[in-house]
């Protein structure tokens, strides 16, 4: 009698633990892999563009992208090959008189992940 | 899942009439006053918990451990499919969250993240939901059968002082009312 109801009372407990939920999150990598670029300042001397910023750590840089958005949206970006690059210098863009530019910067890693996208700065074209 | 569900509850259903006690004959019912062996009641709680104390007589705790432990089993069946639910959802944000790790940008896969997170969030909440039901329906099953083989939840009960008891009334079935005096 005793045998049997441990009989079942293990199949009761196999039941109910056998429900597992081993399911993980996957690995987090977005928050790492590329740092922010930070202290972001564009310039136009005449008709030199030029943005410069910081990189806490350029680990997994491959590059870095320099977006410019005028006031009507339209956006233009520019690709900086080089991970060690903190300046970016243009002298022949076209930019449009009194128009006002937002300028943002993010880097790129060897696979093509964009990284965050840093503060934007302002540039007034007169 | 909703297959083994349906078999289950049906199941359920084809033991509880077994154990009613009343079989359609031709065009009326006969009623069977037969009581059953606790043997027999044993093994019917076993398939089923309350069946054995409800063909044996008690009908007030055969009835509350039928429901019970249904009530129990649905949630269970339910929690589990959902539980799968949230866990296919849980697979598809979290492939792909990892596909944008190749060609995508920090902003979406911030989201996807979120979204990936809020997904393990319910699966955890459905997970334990289904793990409660599982420990009550095993809970009440055990019960059931602690009743059954050593409390003597088969046994046939005592005569009350007043019951109702099955009688023909002709060819038909009814309900009689017997008081007993000592």
């Amino acid at each position: 009698m005793m045998k049997r109801l441990l009989l079942l009372a293990t199949a009761l407990a196999l039941m109910v633990f056998g429900c597992s939920n081993d399911t993980k999150l996957p690995a987090k990598y977005h928050d790492d892999v590329l740092d922010q670029p930070t202290a972001v300042e564009a310039l136009l001397d005449g008709s030199d563009f030029s943005v410069t910023w910081q990189m806490t750590s350029t680990a997994n840089v491959d590059g870095y992208v320099v977006s410019l958005t005028d006031t009507s949206g339209a956006q233009d970006t520019r690709f900086v090959d080089d991970s060690t690059a903190t300046t970016y210098t243009d002298a022949g863009l076209q930019l449009q008189s009194a128009t006002f530019y937002i300028i943002r910067l993010w880097a790129v890693d060897d696979v093509g992940f964009f990284g965050p996208t840093s503060e934007p700065d302002t540039l007034v074209v007169p | 899942m909703w297959r083994l569900q349906r078999i289950i509850v049906a199941a359920g259903m084809v033991l509880m009439l077994m154990a009613t006690g009343a079989t359609a004959q031709g065009a009326g019912f006969q009623l069977k006053q037969d009581q059953v062996s606790p043997g027999q009641a044993r093994l019917l709680s076993v398939l089923y918990p309350g069946l054995g104390q409800l063909a044996a007589g008690h009908r007030q705790r055969g009835t509350a451990m039928i429901v019970g432990h249904t009530v129990f089993l649905v949630a269970w069946l339910s929690s589990n499919s959902d539980f799968g639910t949230h866990e296919d959802q849980f697979d598809l944000e979290s492939a792909g969250y990892s596909s944008l790790r190749e060609g995508g940008n920090f902003e979406n896969a911030r989201e996807a993240w979120r979204r990936v997170s809020d997904r393990k969030d319910d699966m955890d909440q459905a997970h334990t939901t289904r793990v409660t039901c599982a420990a009550l329906t095993a809970v009440l099953y055990g019960y059931n059968l602690v009743d059954v083989f050593l409390l003597g939840g088969v046994e046939p009960p005592q005569d009350r002082r007043m019951s109702l008891r099955p009688r023909k009334i002709g060819e038909a079935p009814g309900l009689a009312l017997v008081a007993r005096w000592r």
